[in-house]
């Protein structure tokens, strides 16, 4: 196990003070911060190495290009993957979106259906709305229960017979209420009967806290983002298993992804990996996320589990014995990673984030781009505590007791 | 700070807002919404000539459920639109929210709970 206080020191911004107190930052799940190795890693490339890739015969595109394909193969490493199905994008969003205009515009046609969940982040739940309109298809979800879990008796007793279902998209982690989905036993289920369903799992918030091996998981797309595992912002990763890979056209055109072109026809590279990168790749970003993926590395994906079960257990225990406080989701530790969700009686959650913010801690509060999630548990919006490698049980201590500036400053 | 923020007075706003209710025979109802964090607004409104929605209001009121700064907002808001015009809701900025709550500076992030009750007066 590491000892937080010492990664702690690892994160310059975590010395910060915020109204005159030191930041406690629970936001995690939004955005993650960063270890000086991440940071300095991205000002080391533009200092020393910055050139274009593939596109010089000299000395520093030599070092960006080599630098490109080493952190490249870091990354798809860090995820059990082969570097030719990792593409590199923006963010989670763009490489949904991406599946639902190359696959989706290739595969979806009238009547299919898209299965989701009541679960999911807007990122992993419009796109799919926007597809099967466009197409005349149709998004059913899979239920959520009260506590926060996914149904699974509904998804045993779907007729996939009556109803065909293209493709399956669900969270690992769910963002607002931290639920672990059952992936095995999901995906058993689907590939028994259901055999030609194609998966999408929504990595983001799992990517940060879970040993992941993407060569093991029998599904079709993983996809995640950067920034919240410490990587930076800007850079994100759509792994595509290399089967489905090879009938996918490109989705976007231009520089580095052809063969030929002329002013009558253009053809396409056959290596996967370039016919995937089109235009100049942020190597920087992608150097950084390859720091990150080396730093978690070093402290073991098994040690940065614990580590977050131990936080997550911890906070569902003392927000418990607040009073004016409801846990919202999973109250069981094992079945919540990297967040625990509560509303806060008669005080509305932007006020609670508001009070806690003057005493240095970072929430966030609202619906987390989960309105359908929100609308079913019927709140308007609700406050999220997140973490990462770097907090502690007295982030959680400072948290509780905040709130009881709260109950002083509303009477509630 | 958060004690300017949360002072007294602005919580006895929301705890007894002004003009609050709903109101049958409106001549106008608008409803208004802040998706990013939940706060709804109701405002329902009686023209002194019912056909005519630039005459002076005869009575506003409003229902809602939301944050501290959307409702106090609202509570003030209601109040300086009695017997004015929907034209007079131009006098009526940021600026002048905050000074009615009491806060030299709402921070970004809240700027779309202070708006609600004018963003929905500005559909009228």
């Amino acid at each position: 196990m590491f000892n937080a206080q010492e990664v702690k020191r690892d994160f310059p911004i975590l010395n910060r003070t915020v109204h005159e107190k030191p930041l406690v930052y629970l936001d995690n799940a939004a955005t993650s911060q960063k270890p000086n190795v991440v940071i300095d890693a991205i000002s080391d490339y533009y200092r020393e190495h910055n050139a274009n890739v593939h596109r010089g015969v000299h000395v520093l595109g030599d070092e960006s290009t080599r630098l490109f394909h080493h952190s490249r193969q870091s990354v798809a490493d860090f995820f059990g993957a082969q570097k030719e199905e990792l593409l590199i994008v923006r963010n989670t969003t763009e490489a949904i979106n991406q599946v639902a205009y190359t696959w989706g515009e290739n595969n979806i046609v009238e009547g299919d259906v898209i299965l989701a969940t009541e679960l999911e982040h807007h990122s992993d739940l419009v796109p799919w709305q926007m597809l099967a309109q466009k197409k005349n298809a149709k998004v059913e979800y899979i239920p959520v229960t009260e506590t926060g879990m996914l149904n699974l008796e509904w998804l045993q007793n779907y007729d996939f017979k009556q109803n065909p279902v293209k493709l399956l998209a669900f969270s690992h982690v769910s963002n607002t209420l931290g639920t672990l989905a059952p992936v095995t036993e999901i995906v058993e289920l689907i590939r028994k009967h259901s055999p030609r369903t194609k998966i999408l799992i929504d990595g983001a918030q799992a990517a940060p806290h879970l040993p992941i091996t993407f060569d093991d998981m029998n599904v079709d797309f993983y996809v995640m983002s950067a920034h919240k595992m410490m990587g930076p912002m800007g850079i994100g990763g759509l792994l595509i298993k290399r089967e489905v890979l090879q009938t996918l056209p490109p989705f976007l055109y231009g520089g580095g992804m052809i063969a030929e072109v002329s002013l009558e026809t253009t053809t396409f590279i056959d290596d996967l990996e370039e016919r995937f990168t089109a235009g100049t790749p942020d190597v920087a970003s992608l150097v950084g996320w390859a720091a990150a993926c080396k730093y978690l590395q070093h402290l073991g994906m098994q040690n940065v589990y614990h580590h977050d079960h131990e936080l997550v257990a911890y906070a569902l225990e003392k927000l418990s014995q607040v009073e004016a406080v409801k846990i919202i989701g999973p109250t069981d530790p094992k079945d919540r990673v990297g967040s625990v969700t509560f509303s806060y009686q008669g005080v509305h959650a932007h006020d609670v984030g508001q009070v806690l913010d003057s005493e240095g801690i970072a929430v966030r509060s609202g619906h987390h781009c989960t309105m359908p999630l929100h609308t079913k548990l019927g709140l308007a919006a609700s406050i999220r505590v997140s973490f990462n490698v770097y907090n502690t049980t007295e982030d959680i201590d400072a948290l509780v007791t905040a709130l009881n500036k709260v109950k002083k400053v509303f009477g509630q | 700070m958060i004690d300017d923020l949360y002072h007294e007075e602005l919580l006895e706003v929301v705890r007894h807002p002004s003009y609050y209710g709903t109101l049958e025979n409106a001549d106008l109802i608008l409803h208004e919404t802040n998706a990013s964090c939940g706060d709804e607004l109701t405002i329902y409104i009686q023209f002194e000539d019912s056909k005519n929605p630039l005459s002076p209001i005869k009575v506003l009121q409003w229902t809602g459920t939301g944050c501290i700064i959307s409702q106090a907002s609202m509570s003030y808001l209601a109040e300086f639109m009695q017997g004015k015009t929907l034209k007079d809701l131009e006098k009526i900025n940021q600026s002048q929210l905050e000074h009615w709550l009491g806060i030299e500076e709402i921070a970004i992030g809240r700027v779309k709970c202070l708006l609600l009750g004018i963003t929905a007066l500005h559909k009228a």
